[in-house]
């Protein structure tokens, strides 16, 4: 716990660090170089082709949901999700429509919240008012967030069976329905579905950031 | 130049990465911040009037300070402009308008994932110095200024 917590930190210092460049001190540049180095495997957001280590949430509504536990699911879609960040608000109106059909297809969906600004019960009134066809878990301590080193909302990874990254990036190119021109994580899914390989298996996306313990 | 944002905000688009190109070499020469906000985005809002006061503050000592929106351009009248009046902003400010976000983010910075706020502070040689994301307070960004300026008067 306290080394997921201690890797935030140090992703978030690393990020400052990275960017020190001319000096005019070299001994630094070795510093943070072999920082780089050390650091590697933790600064960035777990990508396609990266195994997810296993967590549980006991949550709001008295369900226990354990990541290894999920079994025979085509897919695994984790979408980090707020309350209150506008950007996702935007998909309120059409979420349960997206994910509607792959559901149907034996695709499992869970949103996780990992906001420590926005409390238990903000969350399951949220969850309770739009009606979402998909579980809500409330991340406390946003330690499944660190788990995917996730930065942001909305932010999706699917994983396989074997809790392997095979997409990650955004649900759509935009939050407003009328402005949307590419449905990438669903068309991430139907490759998968289809037995392909996703062609687009990273993209990026604005959004809120994660508002984890330290003010950020 | 002209009066022309004495009472109007001047709120330039940003279409491809020559239009960003041109800012960082409008400002060679100069340490330059750049932040990514938009009008939905609650830390941004609350961290903007702290670097609206900071470029007010070290404007003369040759800092220059450029806002991107990644509003929705068609947001510009309605949100983004009511909002750089309300902040008193009377320098000129950009926003995004390139067609595909991916590449807006990736010309922006190919390590940002598009999270906002995200501020940079580039340094005189156009460097980048730090990118900070999230939200931070007038006191830290005056703090690494300082840093900033004190090392750069010791280099030249």
């Amino acid at each position: 716990m306290l080394i997921k917590f201690k890797i935030s930190k140090i992703k978030q210092l690393f990020y400052n660090f990275e960017y020190i460049k001319d000096m005019k001190n070299k001994t630094i540049n070795i510093f943070v170089g072999l920082f780089l180095v050390l650091l590697s495997s933790q600064i960035f957001a777990k990508e396609p082709g990266d195994k997810i280590d296993d967590f549980t949430i006991v949550n709001f509504d008295n369900k226990t949901y354990t990541l290894s536990e999920v079994k025979d699911s085509k897919a695994i879609v984790i979408i980090f999700w707020s309350a209150e960040c506008p950007f996702v608000q935007g998909f309120n109106d059409r979420i349960n429509d997206i994910v509607k059909p792959y559901i149907e297809k034996g695709v499992t969906f869970w949103g996780i919240n990992s906001n420590q600004t926005e409390t238990v019960n903000q969350v399951m009134e949220h969850y309770k008012n739009n009606n979402y066809i998909f579980p809500m878990l409330k991340d406390e301590g946003s330690k499944v967030a660190d788990i995917f080193e996730a930065t942001r909302t909305p932010e999706v990874f699917i994983l396989d069976n074997g809790r392997t990254i095979l997409y990650h990036g955004r649900l759509e190119d935009n939050s407003r329905k009328e402005k949307v021109t590419t449905h990438d994580m669903t068309d991430a899914l139907d490759e998968i579905l289809a037995g392909k390989e996703v062609t687009s298996k990273t993209t990026k996306s604005f959004g809120c950031t994660i508002k984890r313990n330290e003010k950020n | 130049m002209s009066g022309l944002y004495l009472n109007a905000q001047t709120v330039i688009p940003l279409k491809t990465g020559s239009d960003i190109d041109k800012i960082k070499n409008d400002a060679a020469g100069n340490i330059y911040i750049i932040n990514l906000w938009a009008t939905w985005c609650k830390p941004c809002v609350e961290e903007f009037p702290g670097l609206v006061q900071l470029y007010r503050d070290y404007e003369q000592k040759g800092v220059k300070l450029f806002f991107i929106s990644v509003d929705e351009p068609s947001e510009l009248e309605k949100s983004i402009i009511p909002f750089l009046k309300n902040q008193n902003v009377d320098f000129v400010t950009y926003f995004n308008s390139f067609d595909k976000m991916d590449d807006f983010i990736n010309y922006i910075d190919m390590k940002w994932d598009g999270s906002i706020p995200m501020t940079y502070i580039y340094d005189k040689s156009g460097i980048l110095y730090k990118g900070f994301l999230g939200s931070r307070s007038y006191e830290f960004f005056k703090n690494e200024l300082d840093n900033l300026l004190i090392s750069s008067k010791a280099g030249n």
